[in-house]
């Protein structure tokens, strides 16, 4: 396969899984009888929650990658992948507090799931910051990959956290880490596993456009540095 | 040629589907004919010499419907004060039933999920009502995909910025020294 076809098929497998997935949210699956309509934020709440500790682990392991080799590279891609995972960080948090209204009467609860998944959110937008508002250069770069690896340590917390400290929030019950088999019925796990992927889809895509702004804008200001210390030097 | 216009084409694949499912949105699909759902409230209720109680549970339009309950009916209900009930009805039939009364005298519009004969469950509507919770639903959706496109948007215009940029380099003379 050619390398420039790559976005495109990215792209295209992206609209036609979240067209599939989204044609299963609304119209397949039955809805849930104990919650109603409101148990369908459930498909875009879980993606988009797994789709945001992918994206700190993808920042995570550049950033190791970067501190090893230090090559451009890695570093673009831990910071496209924070700014995606910013994004569906914040989609996470509003998501689950819309569920959580009509289900548990409140928006918020101060529980250990809920607070660290907070925590992941503002680790990005820590992250985000720091790049933007820290002086440019290598230094920048070694600090906020440190920031990216110490950040990654919330994830497995936030994958535990509704089993380790039981309340209010559902605990895992699909998955490696759930007690036993699935305790969801077959067409809600299919149509959750479909969504997973089609927003899985979704994070690299958008990854994937964000590292080539980045790209072309290193290069960008890669010429203007070098013409201008060409005309200092002349 | 394709390429020029993926992501156009992609979106408006993608908004077209979205308007296309959100028009067929059927919101009662959680009926099945071995689950019925029922709102309206308690008008009645009858132990008959069986020992068998016997709801009469009025909707909005007047129709009622006489609902036998069963021992392993779920049963969810909140107090006056607001606090929640959770019983199954062979557990605590006795107070099950003063709950309901209750429920009755006070008018408080329920829930009920049956077979057309039997009661599986009985709850609080402000907690079950489908319709009431589409607006959460309509919600999440509407704002998770503005926050997404806005965020295409904004580096589709980024790319579009370097990509002039670039334009701009490769027509000067300096650019032309810089790559050879």
């Amino acid at each position: 396969m050619n390398r420039s076809h790559f976005p495109f098929l990215l792209n295209t497998l992206t609209t036609i899984s979240m067209v599939f997935a989204i044609w299963m949210v609304f119209l397949w699956v039955p809805t849930e009888t104990n919650q109603g309509a409101v148990q369908r934020i459930l498909y875009i709440h879980v993606p988009i929650a797994w789709g945001a500790m992918v994206s700190i682990c993808i920042v995570a392991v550049a950033s190791i990658l970067y501190l090893h080799n230090r090559s451009a590279k890695w570093d673009r891609i831990a910071v496209s992948s924070a700014e995606a995972g910013a994004i569906f960080g914040s989609m996470m948090l509003f998501s689950g507090m819309m569920w959580a209204r009509p289900v548990w009467g409140v928006f918020w609860t101060g529980e250990a799931k809920l607070v660290t998944t907070l925590i992941l959110f503002l680790l990005f937008v820590a992250y985000l910051m720091f790049r933007n508002y820290f002086p440019e250069g290598i230094q920048q770069k070694k600090i906020a990959a440190v920031i990216g690896i110490i950040g990654a340590i919330d994830t497995p917390v936030i994958y535990f956290a509704a089993n380790l400290w039981e309340r209010a929030h559902p605990p895992l019950v699909t998955g490696p880490a759930s007690d036993g088999d699935s305790l969801l019925s077959g067409s809600i796990e299919l149509t959750l596993f479909v969504s997973a992927v089609a927003f899985s889809l979704l994070l690299f895509s958008l990854i994937n456009l964000r590292y080539s702004v980045h790209k072309s804008e290193d290069a960008v200001n890669l010429f203007y540095r070098n013409s201008s210390i060409e005309s200092n030097t002349l | 040629m394709i390429y020029r216009y993926q992501t156009k084409l992609l979106v408006s694949i993608f908004l077209a589907s979205i308007y296309f499912f959100s028009v067929n949105v059927d919101p009662i699909v959680a009926e099945t004919p071995e689950k019925k759902i029922t709102n309206g409230f308690i008008t009645n209720i009858v132990t008959n010499e069986e020992n068998t109680t016997i709801i009469s549970v009025t909707e909005s339009d007047g129709k009622t419907s006489n609902l036998k309950i069963n021992p392993e009916t779920n049963i969810g209900i909140e107090s006056v004060a607001g606090e929640r009930w959770v019983s199954i009805f062979s557990e605590k039939p006795q107070e099950s039933i003063t709950r309901l009364k209750d429920q009755q005298s006070r008018l408080i519009v329920l829930t009920v999920v049956h077979d057309g004969e039997s009661i599986l469950s009985i709850s609080n509507a402000d907690k079950r009502d489908l319709e009431l919770n589409l607006q959460y639903l309509f919600i999440v959706f509407m704002i998770a995909w503005i926050v997404f496109f806005a965020y295409i948007f904004y580096l589709s215009r980024r790319q579009n910025a370097i990509n002039r940029d670039i334009k701009l380099l490769k027509s000067q003379p300096s650019y032309e020294k810089e790559t050879k």
